[in-house]
């Protein structure tokens, strides 16, 4: 009894001190055993959405056992006699039943406002219903971008159609000759006039729309009208049909802006969604390259196309990036960049744990190799993923060029991150620090330079970096006709007055300019981005510590790359953990020796070709002497 | 998942975590004092201190093959639970006592060689919130890094070395017996506690993959740390000799002091000092790591990071309570002790234990047949 109490008080007082981490799902992570996943708790709703829908539900049964007990007694009543009083009585009843479900509509048309945008009803069967919520979802008659035109179909009984459209998305001739023209001549459609069976017939003999899909909600209605399509309703239909109608004017493909190559395609991606995934089936024409569309942004709409090879890609990734994207929940989604920030594993890291690539041939590349590509409408960037740090070194150029030149400007861009990343503090620590490990004619050359400037050396980095970076803003915003200016401004005045002034050191312009071409060497702009933020850590180190604070911080950056996962995939692979190298990581090894796809991808199919895989090296060959 | 074992180490991460936690003794004043006793023969004594260990991880490895389960459940199921706590416990002292240790040394070398003028503590600080930020990113991440690192940290030792040539007399490795074979035989004996290290294996067993794993962790770590003490030591022997090699206190450092090729290729130990930093970084950061799992097994926490902060305060405090590098130097000597208890006493009474239950569950087999 003693030894329970005293156990008791000990496991109590532990729960009080000791640590719980709060319960969180298990972080993913791209494994090569199936893993069971842990359930994910209930969908979440907005309580007032939850209490208002209970209300709803209430007042829909309460009317129901009202309209069945009025049915009830009409029944009894008619079968009596007494004719003239009854009906008298029955209207009298149905029309207090008519003004109820009135007020119960306006309340749930009202309740359905909650999240904004009527996501959760459904179409109704009378028409005059749905022309009054479209007109409640988009501000008619104020909004002049959506059109409803209304038409019947003249046979017997007349049918009438509401075609709804936005203005400036759709194609007006596809909208004239593959809708209006063929419902206004439908015919013989008695025997298909109610139920399901209407809107099969529809789509089926009567609309010549090669994509034509039933809609059940106004979700769906909306997304197929914000998107370009023209969605058709029909009286006495639950369900409408949603007709490809999109031609609205978009960029034409043009040649890439942020990753120019000398080699390779020239193409490149635009805002439209199907352009890009097209642009990729044109380079890749794999039946089981499967692109799914998932719509995002409660608001927006936006669909978001997600690319993968079926027969190579993890299932398990797949599955994780789809839930990923379903799990958003947000008003609108304008960009793949903001989308990445909602997806990634680690959003407040600034290294990017994604590609992104506006060139459809890296794309494919990367599809081809087991990778899930993503892309948004009105996004000109695909994204890649999972990557590692070495994918996001490597350019589009890596593929076309010779080997050994490929391999060459690895080398010097890997070296050019080093420089990047470590040049200014490198420097400082040394000059400041570490003198005795500089040659002397070079000491007394770098103390000569630097004996009439005021400000310490940290000072010098700070400002000359604050320039670079300022003039690199500036350049990106100045318009295209002074662009050169900025370079002479910048470069020319700005540097060679700094050092006439004695501002700063002639090698310290030499410094801040290596480093700053030596960024533009990275070939991702966000990761330069990140080697530049990281940059100004090791300025500070190297600042309080010299190299000990370099060495450290250093050892601590390679640290954090380690600890960092993409989809499941560590940052580092195959390099840490080590896995089998495919033949493309930091060096490329020919193409024909590339057997394997990336091992830390675990996809399902590994090789990518066989051992052999140049046969015509053991063919013998038809036209040489050993012909028969 | 369990946050105490965070996934499925391999060999790589096994060789560079021992190798991290056992190599950056050669860095320190370990070897000056060595050669004095042993002569030019102490190169024995690194063979036999490498062979040892290797012997005591293999024992250990038959110890847990039968019984899974953490450390203290292994002890518990031999030993009993007191017997269990009083190993985890002793084991959790040593590894941050080597932390602590090396953190102050490494302190005291950063005065000497790199920031004279810089505060005592704030280097002692420095160190530590470093080394507890790698702990913080867990065993996967400092097993990673130390594997990255370690490649170009041989190599930049095996430069040093080579640049050297011009400085190698030869002679200085006679008499090759030096101050005897059993001296150094003895030195190799006691000396085993330096590679107390290759136990992390073992007290880390469930985050490796197997048994097979974390044996062959052990032979490769052993091995290359083993060659590359050897040869360092053969070199520092050639270059400085018995008497002047006894009294430098950093021999590498001062091995690196020696290099010159031109004027543009000299004085490089400035340089140097990123390979020594990051080498003894990875040194506390793996001793902490260490010890700080085997508190955690014992008091039976959810997970290691909050006590991550706590560890690196306490081995700051504890590395800034000697008043001088003297006294570091002989609880140097007199911490070798403890090791040698890890060492030698606990891994051959488990696997006495171990061994006798399984001799006894055979004989019960055949009994009961």
């Amino acid at each position: 009894m003693g030894k329970r109490m005293i156990s008791n008080l000990i496991t109590g007082i532990k729960d009080v001190l000791v640590y719980q981490p709060p319960a969180q799902p298990t972080p993913f992570v791209l494994v090569e055993t199936r893993r069971e996943k842990e359930e994910i708790d209930g969908e979440f709703f907005p309580s007032a959405a939850v209490t208002e829908g209970i209300r709803e539900l209430e007042f829909m049964v309460n009317y129901a056992k009202k309209l069945d007990a009025f049915m009830q007694k009409s029944s009894k009543d008619l079968k009596s006699k007494e004719k003239h009083e009854v009906v008298k009585k029955i209207k009298a009843d149905f029309e207090m039943i008519q003004t109820e479900w009135k007020e119960i509509k306006k309340h749930t048309i009202k309740n359905h406002s909650i999240d904004g945008m009527y996501n959760n009803t459904v179409i109704s069967t009378d028409i005059n219903e749905n022309q009054s919520m479209l007109e409640s979802i988009y501000q008619l008659p104020l909004n002049k971008d959506v059109v409803i035109r209304s038409i019947t179909i003249s046979d017997q009984p007349k049918i009438k159609v509401l075609i709804v459209f936005m203005d400036g998305l759709i194609d007006k001739k596809i909208i004239n000759m593959t809708l209006l023209e063929p419902l206004m001549f439908m015919k013989n459609i008695q025997e298909h006039v109610q139920g399901e069976d209407f809107i099969s017939f529809v789509m089926e003999e009567c609309l010549p729309s090669g994509q034509a899909s039933r809609v059940g909600s106004f979700k769906e209605v909306q997304q197929a009208i914000n998107t370009g399509d023209a969605v058709v309703f029909f009286d006495g239909s639950g369900e409408a049909v949603a007709v490809e109608t999109k031609g609205y004017e978009h960029r034409s493909i043009g040649n890439p802006t942020t990753e120019q190559s000398v080699r390779g395609s020239q193409n490149a991606f635009t805002e439209v969604l199907r352009v890009n995934t097209a642009l990729i089936r044109t380079m890749l024409h794999a039946s089981d390259l499967v692109t799914e569309m998932l719509p995002i942004g409660s608001r927006g709409h936006s669909n978001c196309a997600v690319m993968y090879i079926k027969s190579i890609a993890n299932e398990e990734l797949v599955e994780e990036v789809k839930r990923r994207i379903n799990g958003i929940s947000t008003d609108i989604i304008t960009d793949s960049g903001v989308l990445e920030h909602f997806i990634e594993d680690f959003p407040r890291n600034p290294f990017p744990q994604t590609l992104s690539t506006e060139r459809p041939d890296r794309v494919a590349v990367h599809l081809s190799e087991g990778r899930v590509a993503i892309f948004i409408d009105g996004s000109p960037f695909g994204h890649i993923l999972p990557v590692s740090f070495f994918t996001l070194m490597h350019s589009s150029d890596d593929f076309s060029l010779n080997l050994y030149y490929t391999n060459m400007l690895r080398l010097v861009r890997w070296l050019s991150a080093l420089l990047s990343l470590l040049m200014p503090s490198l420097y400082l620590a040394i000059s400041t620090f570490h003198q005795e490990a500089i040659p002397t004619e070079l000491l007394l050359s770098i103390a000569a330079a630097r004996a009439q400037v005021p400000f310490p050396t940290v000072v010098e980095i700070l400002f000359m970096e604050f320039s670079f970076e300022l003039i690199r803003e500036g350049g990106l915003r100045i318009p295209g006709i002074l662009g050169s200016t900025i370079g002479i401004v910048g470069a020319l005045i700005l540097g060679q007055t700094a050092v006439t002034a004695k501002i700063v050191s002639p090698i310290m312009v030499i410094v801040i300019a290596l480093t700053g071409l030596a960024s533009y060497s990275i070939p991702d702009y966000r990761l330069a981005s990140a080697f530049r933020l990281s940059r100004f850590v090791f300025v500070l180190l190297a600042m309080s510590m010299g190299l000990i604070g370099v060495a450290c911080g250093f050892l601590l950056f390679i640290a954090m790359l380690c600890s960092l996962k993409s989809f499941g995939m560590p940052y580092l692979a195959p390099l840490a953990p080590r896995t089998v190298n495919g033949g493309d990581t930091i060096f490329r090894s020919p193409a024909y020796h590339q057997k394997r796809r990336p091992d830390a991808l675990n996809t399902k199919d590994e090789i990518r070709q066989k051992n052999t895989s140049r046969t015509w090296m053991t063919d013998s060959s038809k036209g040489g002497n050993d012909h028969e | 998942m369990n946050d105490l074992h965070p996934g499925k180490l391999g060999v790589a991460d096994g060789i560079a975590l021992v190798f991290g936690i056992v190599m950056p003794r050669v860095f320190l004043s370990t070897i000056s004092n060595l050669i004095q006793q042993d002569g030019p023969i102490l190169w024995l004594a690194m063979v036999i201190y490498t062979i040892i260990p290797l012997i005591v991880l293999y024992m250990m490895a038959y110890v847990h093959k039968g019984i899974t389960g953490d450390i203290f459940m292994v002890c518990q199921r031999l030993i009993g639970t007191t017997g269990g706590w009083v190993i985890l416990l002793s084991y959790s002292v040593m590894f941050l006592s080597n932390g602590a240790l090396v953190l102050r040394l490494y302190s005291e070398y950063t005065l000497l060689t790199a920031l004279p003028r810089v505060e005592f503590q704030m280097v002692i600080v420095w160190y530590a919130v470093s080394a507890g930020i790698l702990c913080y990113l867990g065993i996967e991440a400092l097993t990673r890094t130390s594997y990255i690192v370690m490649p170009f940290s041989i190599a930049a030792i095996g430069m040093i070395l080579l640049l050297l040539v011009p400085f190698y007399i030869v002679y200085n490795l006679a008499p090759w017996q030096g101050n005897g074979v059993m001296q150094a035989v003895q030195t190799g004996i006691k000396g085993a506690g330096y590679n107390v290290g290759v136990l992390a294996l073992v007290i880390l067993a469930p985050a490796f993959q197997n048994t097979r794993t974390i044996k062959k962790a052990a032979l490769y770590a052993l091995s290359y740390a083993g060659m590359l003490r050897i040869s360092f030591i053969l070199v520092y022997t050639m270059v400085f000799g018995n008497a002047v090699g006894a009294e430098k206190t950093m021999p590498l450092f001062e091995l690196a002091r020696l290099v010159y090729l031109n004027q543009y290729l000299q004085r490089i130990e400035a340089l140097f000092i990123i390979v020594w930093v990051m080498f003894g970084l990875l040194a506390v950061a793996g001793s902490l790591y260490v010890g700080l799992y085997l508190l955690a097994v014992l008091l039976k926490l959810p997970t290691l990071r909050p006590i991550v902060p706590l560890g690196a305060i306490l081995i700051a405090n504890l590395a800034m309570m000697p008043p001088d590098i003297g006294y570091v130097l002989e609880v140097d000597q007199k911490l070798i002790t403890l090791f040698d208890v890890g060492i030698y006493v606990f891994p051959t009474l488990l696997f006495i234990m171990a061994w006798w239950k399984k001799r006894r569950g055979k004989l019960c087999t055949s009994a009961s047949s």
